[in-house]
């Protein structure tokens, strides 16, 4: 009974994950879907999105957007990590508290503060691609850097540091062959996080820029409202891109754990 | 650590910080400014903002949210024990991969599979009229249930795994040789060890659905009273730019975060007890 109940669960949890993603796959093959199955299949929707040039500009966009984010991210996050884990482990209290900070400021919520904040001098970037990377970054810290600091504390790389010494090792050659090749999956597993973050990012962009600037979610919408067989294309994109990035970071951590905050 | 190594990653830190006050703490923190005018307290703006309108998108959300986040937390504990006792770690590895995964897929395209599923010709939809079943509306307000369970449903199993985890299998052995009953171990020993996990995860659930913009707003066009809707329509909407509104709203958003994230907190250190145990 147990046994039955188990297996239900499971295979109710997978339905529902594949099902909305599967039907979107056949809609975007479907000449015609009335009845219960499509009457017709034929590639005609994907080829006239692939041959739509605004599908093409808003994904290099989002392309744009996200390697910046991922950028960013490694940037700041890595030698900030690096200095407070080898020399101010008293500072990690307050990392960890604005790395928080977004939970209680989501995205429209930072978006009327960021708006209200840069729409006249001194920094005048509203509505510019600029202020949205440097708002997507903020967004996406919390996932990039559980990464990195997980990697880095997995690394113990105080220990590291003195072992590469006291076998002759000069500091840069401590950092290039000891510290970042321990570090680098954990780095690279949170920079696919943002990347997937940032790809998938819909609120800041839709409030900071809208269609002066579109990326790929918010051509998606405004796509739907002509071409639902076109949208349903999108669909099966974005599903790919989040299921392949997601299933990549995961892969990167030995431990299979996943920390929310 | 040479010198020169040491201090350029101590500047790139300060520079760090010094990104994260423009882009993260001070948006943040002048929201406040609404409740100075000229030089002095006011609060025209909050009378402004808990007009029956807003307070009604601020009861829509907390429900929506409430009810969201229950269902999720049902069904993902559910889960999380289904694989806690399945023997097959394949079964386990992949279950939570996927789920880790789905978790954070949300926006239009999700809005959008759903409403290939369950809009008026929705292929689900047009199986329950077959069957002469009623079917779902997903522009309705139990719609917008469907499409959040989504996310809300493997972020639940997720974070309860590391809970179960700390339940060991000898221990229903152990209990079951005393005496007592799968249902007598579950009440006496598994819920009281899960139950701050489970409240606390139900929070980041609770959160998770509050704050949610995309989604909601790709499934109804923002046609939909809930709070970051308002919110959005204030800074972007048709009717018209209204910054002073638009930061009042954020607070009153930001005070229902901030309080889940002290509950959150609180709920953890609970449970970081009941596993020293």
């Amino acid at each position: 009974m147990s046994q039955l109940f188990r297996r239900f669960l499971l295979v109710a949890l997978g339905l529902y994950l594949f099902l909305p993603i599967l039907a979107s796959f056949a809609y975007s093959v479907a000449t015609s879907w009335t009845t219960l199955l499509p009457e017709g299949y034929t590639l005609k929707h994907w080829a006239n999105l692939l041959e739509n040039q605004r599908f093409w500009l808003s994904l290099g966009r989002t392309a744009l957007l996200s390697f910046s984010v991922v950028a960013l991210s490694i940037f700041f996050l890595v030698p900030t990590l690096f200095v407070v884990r080898m020399y101010y482990p008293k500072v990690a209290g307050v990392l960890e508290f604005l790395t928080l900070w977004p939970f209680v400021f989501p995205g429209v919520i930072l978006a009327v503060g960021l708006i209200s904040l840069y729409s006249g001098p001194p920094l005048q970037l509203a509505q510019t691609p600029l202020l949205l990377i440097a708002a997507v970054t903020v967004i996406s810290l919390p996932y990039a850097y559980r990464a990195v600091d997980n990697a880095f504390a997995a690394a113990d790389i105080k220990t590291l540091a003195e072992a590469a010494r006291s076998l002759g090792a000069d500091d840069a050659k401590t950092l290039a062959w000891v510290i970042l090749p321990t570090v680098l999956p954990g780095v690279l597993s949170g920079g696919v996080l943002a990347f997937s973050a940032a790809f998938g990012e819909f609120a800041l962009t839709q409030l900071l820029i809208g269609t002066l600037w579109e990326t790929l979610p918010v051509y998606q919408v405004q796509l739907a409202r002509t071409d639902g067989n076109g949208s349903a294309a999108i669909t099966v994109l974005s599903f790919l891109a989040a299921w392949g990035l997601g299933f990549w970071a995961l892969s990167l951590r030995k431990d299979a754990k996943v920390s929310v905050i | 650590m040479s010198l020169g190594l040491r201090w350029a990653s101590v500047g790139i830190a300060l520079l760090f910080v010094l990104f994260l006050l423009l882009f993260e703490v001070l948006p943040g923190l002048l929201l406040a400014r609404v409740f100075w005018s000229e030089g002095q307290l006011s609060l025209a703006s909050w009378a402004e903002a808990t007009r029956p309108l807003f307070q009604r998108a601020l009861r829509n959300s907390i429900e929506l949210a409430f009810y969201s986040a229950l269902q999720g937390a049902v069904l993902g504990t559910l889960t999380a024990w289904a694989l806690w006792s399945s023997a097959n770690p394949l079964v386990k590895r992949f279950t939570t991969g996927l789920s880790a995964v789905a978790a954070n897929f949300a926006g239009p395209p999700l809005a959008f599979a759903f409403i290939v599923l369950l809009g008026g010709n929705g292929f689900l939809n047009l199986i329950l009229k077959g069957l002469g079943l009623p079917t779902v509306d997903i522009y309705g307000k139990e719609g917008l249930y469907w499409v959040y369970l989504y996310f809300q449903w493997p972020l639940m199993t997720v974070l309860m795994l590391p809970a179960f985890g700390a339940i060991q299998r000898e221990w229903l052995e152990a209990a079951r040789s005393l005496g007592s009953n799968q249902w007598g171990f579950w009440w006496r020993v598994g819920i009281p060890v899960l139950l701050p996990s489970i409240l606390g995860s139900y929070i980041l659930l609770f959160a998770n659905a509050f704050g949610a913009y995309a989604t909601v707003y790709a499934l109804t066009q923002g046609q939909r009273n809930l709070l970051p809707l308002q919110i959005g329509f204030q800074v972007g909407g048709d009717i018209g730019y209204n910054p002073v509104l638009a930061s009042t709203l954020a607070l009153m958003m930001a005070l229902v975060l901030a309080v889940s994230l002290v509950l959150y907190r609180l709920s953890r250190r609970w449970a970081a007890r009941m596993e020293q145990v």
